[in-house]
C-alpha cells in the first residue's frame, strides 16, 4: 500500500454533511461537486458516501465497483477508514464508499456508527464531505450533527420543502434527546414534545424550554438553548428555474427561527442545469464535466461561502 | 369539544371505574379528567378515592396555573373531609407558589392570606348549568358575583349611548374559563344587571352572593380592596365589561395568513382591505401584523373599528371568516421594518367556527400551515 498523503494535517478534518430528507433533490450530485471544487482549490478532500443503503457517489465519479468500502472497516478487514479510501483520479480527492450488498449496513448498530464517526475524525484530509442518505433516521441525523457545516439540500417543490424542514426539526430534537439521554426526566419531556400534537401543548422549542424552566430546570434550559443555537443548517436550493424558486430556503429559515429557535443560513440556489442532468443520466463522470456549466458555477460560489 | 367537556355535559357517558382508569392511563396529567373521576366516585359513594382524585386534580390545575379550578377541586375534597389547618396552609402556599404569570384573577387569589382564602372558599357555591340557559337578564337585580370554572357563555352588555335611557348600544362578548361576571360592585350600592348572560355550552360556575361578600369584607377588609383592583370603572372600558379577567383564552403563537376588511368608525372612510399574518391567535382574538402597507387613516384611528378577519387554514383546506373589533392598534417595528399591528377581539362565533378554530389552534399543524402559507406567498404566488 502506498501512502500519497503522508504529510498529515495537524488538525482533524473539517466535516461537511449534506442532507435534506427527500431523495432526488441532488444530494449526491452536489456533494460530489462540492468535493470536486474543494479538491480543485487544492484542499485535500475525501468524499464519504454515508448513504449506506443506496450508495452511488462512486458511480458519479466513474468508479464501477469500489474495491474497498466502509463495510470492510466495520468487519475489521482494515483497521482504519484511511485504509479504505480510494483514489478517484482527481487530484486531492479520495472516496470512501458506502456501497455494500450487506443489507444490515443500512441499519448501523450504535457501536458501528460510533466507530465510523471516530474514524472520520481521524481521516487525513482537510475536508471530509458526507453524502447522507434520504430520510431522517437517527443514523442519518447523527452523521449530520457531527459536521461543522450542516448543509440541507432542497428543491423548490412543496414536498421537498416539507421534508427539509422535517429533517431540520428532527435534527434539533435528535440533538436534544442525545444530550439529555442520561437525564430521564428531561428526556421524557423532550420525547413528548417531539410529537407535534403532544399533550403538553408544546408547539415550539421556545415553549419546550419554558416547560423545562418551569419544571425547575432553569440551568438545564439555558444549557439546551446554547446547544441548540450551535445547530446552524446551511440551506441550498437546487434546480431553481425562476427567481421565486430562490425563496424556498427563506421558508425553512423563517419556520425554523419561529419554531425551533435556530437560525439557518440561506446560501441561495443552484440553477436547474439541463446539461448536468443529461450528463448524470448518461453516466458521464462528474470530474469530466465542463466546470463552467451553470450548476457547477453556482456550486463554486456556495463552496467559497462555506469554506 | 374536549372529551372531559363532553363527560361533564353528559354526551359522553363513562359508566365504570375501569373506563375512567383506562382514560387516566392514557392521560395521566389531565387535571379535568381527574376532577371528573372524582365527581364519578362521589356518585358511586367512594368518598376516600374521590378525595384522592380531587387532590390530584387540584395539584395538576396548579401546575398549569389554573388557581380557580384548583380551588374548586379542593373545595370538593374538603367538603367530604374537613381539612386540618396544616392541609389548609399547604394548599394556600401552593396557590401562592403557583402564580408565575400575574393576571388579575390569579393575583386576587394569590394575594389572599390563609384565613382570607379559607373564608372565600367557604362562601363559594358551586353551580352547573346546561347550554342555552339564561343566567342573568339586563335590568334584573344584581346580587351575585360569578366566576367561570369551565364552559363558555355569551354576555350582551348594554351601554347607554344618548341622554335618553332607552338609547343603548349592545356589545357582545364570549366569556370563558376564569372570567367573572355579575354587577355587585360597589358592594354597598344596590344595582341592576347591565347585561344578559346566557350559557353557550354546559358550564360550571362558582358564585358568591352580595350579602356574603359584604359579611366577608367586613371581617376581612383587605378582600374588598382586592376586589376593587379587579373591578374597572365602566367608563374606562370599551366593551362594557367591568371585571378584569385573566387572559381569557390560551394564545397560540401561530403565524397564520389572514386577509382583513376594516370598517373604520369615521364616516366616509372606505373599507380598508389588507393582508397580514397573525402574531398570535386564540379563541378570543388575534394580534395581527399588517406589515408596512399604506393605510388611509392614522394607526390610532383604527381602534374601535369593525374588522372581518378571513383566516386561511391550510391544514384543513378551509377559510374561516370571523367578525371582530380592533381593540388596540400600534405602529410596530419588526427586524427594523416599520409596520402596523392591531389587536382584534373576535365577536360571537358559531359552534362550528369555534370548534374549527380551537382544533386549528391546539392542533400540531402550525409548522405545516406556516410552510404552506409561505410557499403560497414566496414561491408559488
Amino acid at each position: 500500500m502506498t501512502d500519497n498523503h503522508a504529510d498529515r494535517p495537524a488538525e482533524p478534518p473539517k466535516i461537511w454533511a449534506v442532507g435534506g430528507g427527500k431523495g432526488g433533490v441532488g444530494k449526491s450530485v452536489l456533494s460530489t461537486i462540492f468535493a470536486l471544487w474543494l479538491a480543485r482549490m487544492g484542499k485535500r478532500t475525501i468524499i464519504v458516501d454515508v448513504d449506506l443503503g443506496g450508495a452511488n457517489v462512486h458511480t458519479l465519479l466513474g468508479i464501477k465497483n469500489p474495491p474497498k468500502t466502509i463495510n470492510d472497516y466495520i468487519t475489521k478487514k482494515y483497521p482504519t477508514l484511511e485504509d479504505i479510501c480510494i483514489d478517484t483520479g482527481v487530484d486531492n480527492l479520495r472516496l470512501l464508499s458506502g456501497a455494500s450488498e450487506i443489507l444490515s449496513l443500512a441499519n448501523l448498530q450504535f457501536a458501528q456508527k460510533v466507530k465510523i464517526i471516530q474514524g472520520l475524525r481521524q481521516l487525513q484530509a482537510e475536508y471530509v464531505i458526507l453524502d447522507l442518505g434520504a430520510g431522517t433516521s437517527y443514523n442519518v441525523l447523527d452523521f449530520f450533527l457531527i459536521a461543522q457545516r450542516q448543509i440541507v439540500m432542497l428543491t423548490p417543490q412543496p414536498i421537498s420543502i416539507q421534508n427539509s424542514y422535517a429533517f431540520v426539526r428532527n435534527a434539533v430534537y435528535r440533538k436534544l434527546s442525545r444530550i439529555t439521554s442520561q437525564k430521564p426526566g428531561l428526556l421524557s419531556i423532550i420525547k413528548s414534545a417531539m410529537d407535534p400534537k403532544n399533550e403538553l401543548n408544546v408547539r415550539t422549542i421556545k415553549e419546550l424550554f419554558q416547560v423545562i424552566h418551569s419544571d425547575g430546570g432553569a440551568e438545564a434550559a439555558d444549557f439546551l438553548k446554547k446547544e441548540i443555537a450551535a445547530i446552524q443548517p446551511a440551506l441550498v436550493t437546487n434546480m431553481i428555474r425562476n427567481h421565486k424558486d430562490k425563496n424556498a430556503g427563506s421558508i425553512i429559515q423563517l419556520v425554523s427561527e419561529k419554531y425551533l429557535m435556530i437560525k439557518p443560513i440561506d446560501l441561495g440556489g443552484i440553477a436547474f442545469d439541463n446539461q448536468l442532468n443529461s450528463w448524470v443520466s448518461g453516466m458521464t463522470p462528474l470530474a469530466e464535466i465542463d466546470p463552467s456549466s451553470e450548476a457547477f458555477a453556482g456550486m463554486y460560489n456556495i463552496t467559497t461561502k462555506l469554506i | 369539544m374536549s372529551m372531559v367537556a363532553r363527560i361533564r355535559e353528559g354526551t359522553l357517558v363513562l359508566n365504570s371505574r375501569d373506563e375512567y382508569e383506562r382514560l387516566l392511563d392514557l392521560y395521566p396529567k389531565k387535571a379535568s379528567l381527574h376532577r371528573a373521576f372524582g365527581d364519578f366516585l362521589v356518585k358511586q359513594g367512594d368518598q376516600p378515592n374521590a378525595i384522592k382524585s380531587y387532590e390530584k386534580a387540584s395539584e395538576l390545575y396548579l401546575e398549569t396555573r389554573r388557581s380557580l379550578q384548583a380551588i374548586v377541586a379542593t373545595i370538593l375534597a374538603w367538603s367530604i373531609v374537613k381539612p386540618t389547618h396544616e392541609q389548609g396552609r399547604v394548599f394556600h402556599a401552593a396557590v401562592q407558589g403557583s402564580i408565575k404569570v400575574e393576571t388579575p384573577l390569579q393575583s386576587f387569589f394569590a394575594a389572599l392570606s390563609y384565613p382570607e382564602l379559607v373564608a372565600v372558599m367557604l362562601r363559594l357555591m358551586r353551580i352547573q348549568y346546561p347550554a342555552n340557559y339564561a343566567i342573568n337578564r339586563f335590568g334584573d337585580s344584581a346580587d351575585e358575583l360569578f366566576f367561570i370554572v369551565s364552559g363558555n357563555l355569551k354576555e350582551t352588555t348594554y351601554l347607554a349611548t344618548g341622554k335618553d335611557e332607552s338609547d343603548h348600544r349592545a356589545s357582545m362578548q364570549q366569556l370563558s374559563e376564569n372570567d367573572i361576571f355579575g354587577d355587585v360592585y360597589p358592594l354597598a350600592v344596590e344595582s341592576a344587571s347591565q347585561s344578559d348572560v346566557e350559557t353557550l355550552t354546559h358550564v360550571e360556575l362558582v358564585k358568591i352572593t352580595r350579602t356574603l361578600l359584604q359579611q366577608l369584607c367586613r371581617k376581612f377588609p383587605r378582600v374588598e380592596l382586592l376586589l376593587a383592583k379587579l373591578h374597572k370603572d365602566p367608563g374606562e372600558t370599551q366593551d362594557g365589561r367591568v371585571w378584569s379577567s385573566v387572559r381569557r383564552f390560551v394564545r397560540y403563537e401561530i403565524p397564520t395568513k389572514v386577509n382583513v376588511a376594516i370598517s373604520p368608525i369615521r364616516e366616509n372612510t372606505p373599507i380598508i382591505q389588507a393582508a397580514g399574518f397573525t402574531k398570535d391567535i386564540s379563541l378570543g382574538g388575534a394580534c395581527i401584523d399588517l406589515g408596512d402597507r399604506y393605510l388611509p387613516i392614522p394607526v390610532e384611528a383604527l381602534k374601535g373599528a369593525g374588522i372581518k378577519v378571513t383566516i386561511k387554514l391550510p391544514s384543513i383546506d378551509q377559510t374561516l371568516t370571523l367578525d371582530g373589533t380592533i381593540v388596540w392598534s400600534s405602529a410596530s417595528k419588526n427586524n427594523e421594518r416599520a409596520g402596523t399591528s392591531v389587536g382584534v377581539q373576535f365577536g360571537l362565533m358559531s359552534d362550528a367556527e369555534r370548534n374549527t378554530l380551537e382544533a386549528y389552534c391546539s392542533g400540531g399543524d402550525a409548522e405545516q400551515n406556516l410552510l404552506w402559507n409561505l410557499w403560497d406567498d414566496f414561491v408559488k404566488g
